[in-house]
């Protein structure tokens, strides 16, 4: 028969395990077995909309309650002073074991976006654009079919002389 | 320190690593959405943040190779064990790779569905020729700088795409045809890297898959750009010049 101290060890691993997971029937059929009434969704949503930090798993209100219980029904049980002492810490070293892995994961890209955002190079206008050129010296317009680069009406060239455009 | 507690410390090691990239690639696909519409959907600064990102995946497996040769491979007796070992790193190594693959695939071409829908829709809008105030309809699959003649008083109008229209061509067109092929794409470089393996007969295999995965893409570009077809045969022709100057004979 294992001893009291090894069935704590394991309802505990057990507990931490099933609060870090998203296995919500796995967890309120663990809560269940250590005699208690695990929350209803409503109850969760209600807490986790109260602002409460954003950690992974269970609510650890949850876990606390849960661990209480293992306490208190391990306590008869205790037949050594290290186990006495083990569980008199037992709720406190839980729960800060869970909340530090229950954290959500940090950023693996220190400031890879934000390097990003500053240092690149815009290009072009943002709205596209639609006008007719119109002459410099009488302002007739370029009308369809007939030769671009130079006013229809007055002559007068619209692209200024060594713009690269064909004579 | 035995053999088994070394596979033991591998083993972590490798899922360690795993579970970096998958979150590494996580925060790509977030970080890359949000650069795109924080920029009003100009890809630039997304590519640069990606560019970033590949840096860091490339550290990563340099890291598995790193750890193998320094601290593994030492600590292993010489055997089956060995082969076996490195065989882990190798499958992790191809599985970053197409993980790579895929998250790039799904942000930069949901980047251009995004942009491509962005600009249907600018190029929709009503244009006015500044001569008249007339609507001037612009042609739709046509991204570039043109002139368009006003159907009221025939003058001629300039048309200077936006950058979300001129993305088009320059980044859109690409990332979408190689998301509708991306299964030939696939099959071609897989058959590739079956000549680097001295496979028998493979450079035969690997260019009938590289023109069929080609001749798709090209398609797939014509679609969205209609003026591309021109271009078809002397676009093809050259990509598959290319493939031949590698692989000669």
């Amino acid at each position: 028969m294992t001893a009291p101290a090894d069935q704590l060890q394991a309802l505990v691993e057990q507990a931490n395990r099933l609060a870090l997971s998203s296995d919500e029937p796995g967890w309120d059929t663990f809560v269940r077995s250590v005699g208690l009434t695990p929350l209803s969704a409503e109850q969760r949503a209600f807490i986790r909309a109260s602002g409460v930090p954003k950690l992974k798993g269970m609510l650890p209100v949850e876990l606390r309650v849960v661990l209480e219980a293992i306490r208190a029904r391990f306590a008869p049980m205790a037949d050594s002073e290290s186990m006495k002492t083990d569980l008199l810490v037992l709720v406190d070293r839980e729960m800060l074991r869970f909340v530090a892995a229950a954290q959500p994961p940090k950023s693996v890209l220190p400031g890879i976006f934000a390097n990003a955002q500053r240092t690149a190079v815009r290009l072009g206008p943002q709205a596209d654009s639609l006008s007719a050129q119109k002459c410099t010296c009488c302002g007739a317009a370029r009308p369809a079919e007939s030769d671009l680069r130079s006013c229809t009406f007055c002559g007068q060239s619209f692209f200024p002389p060594g713009a690269g455009l064909p004579a | 320190m035995s053999d088994l507690e070394t596979v033991k410390r591998w083993d972590a090691f490798l899922a360690k690593i795993r579970e970096r990239v998958l979150e590494t690639l996580a925060q790509a696909e977030e970080g890359c959405a949000m650069l795109l519409d924080l920029n009003s959907l100009d890809p630039q600064p997304m590519t640069i943040a990606w560019m970033a990102i590949e840096n860091q995946l490339h550290e990563l497996r340099a890291k598995i190779d790193a750890t193998w040769f320094e601290k593994v491979e030492p600590g292993l007796t010489p055997g089956e064990s060995v082969d076996r070992e490195l065989a882990k790193s190798r499958a992790l190594e191809h599985d970053i790779e197409r993980l790579k693959d895929e998250t790039e695939l799904k942000i930069f071409a949901g980047a251009a569905a995004k942009i491509y829908e962005q600009a249907r829709v600018n190029l929709a809008k009503d244009h006015s020729c500044t001569q008249c105030g007339a609507a001037v309809p612009l042609k739709q699959a046509f991204f570039r700088s043109r002139h368009e003649t006003c159907p009221f008083c025939s003058s001629v109008n300039t048309f200077v795409p936006g950058s979300t229209v001129a993305a088009v061509e320059g980044f859109c067109v690409d990332q979408l045809a190689k998301q509708k092929t991306w299964a030939l794409l696939q099959k071609s470089r897989q058959t590739e890297r079956a000549i680097r393996d001295d496979a028998p007969a493979s450079v035969t295999v690997a260019e009938k898959a590289l023109r069929e995965y080609l001749t798709a893409y090209l398609r797939a570009r014509i679609e969205i750009v209609p003026e591309y077809a021109a271009n078809f045969d002397k676009d093809l022709a050259g990509k598959m010049a290319f493939f031949r100057s590698q692989y000669p004979g």
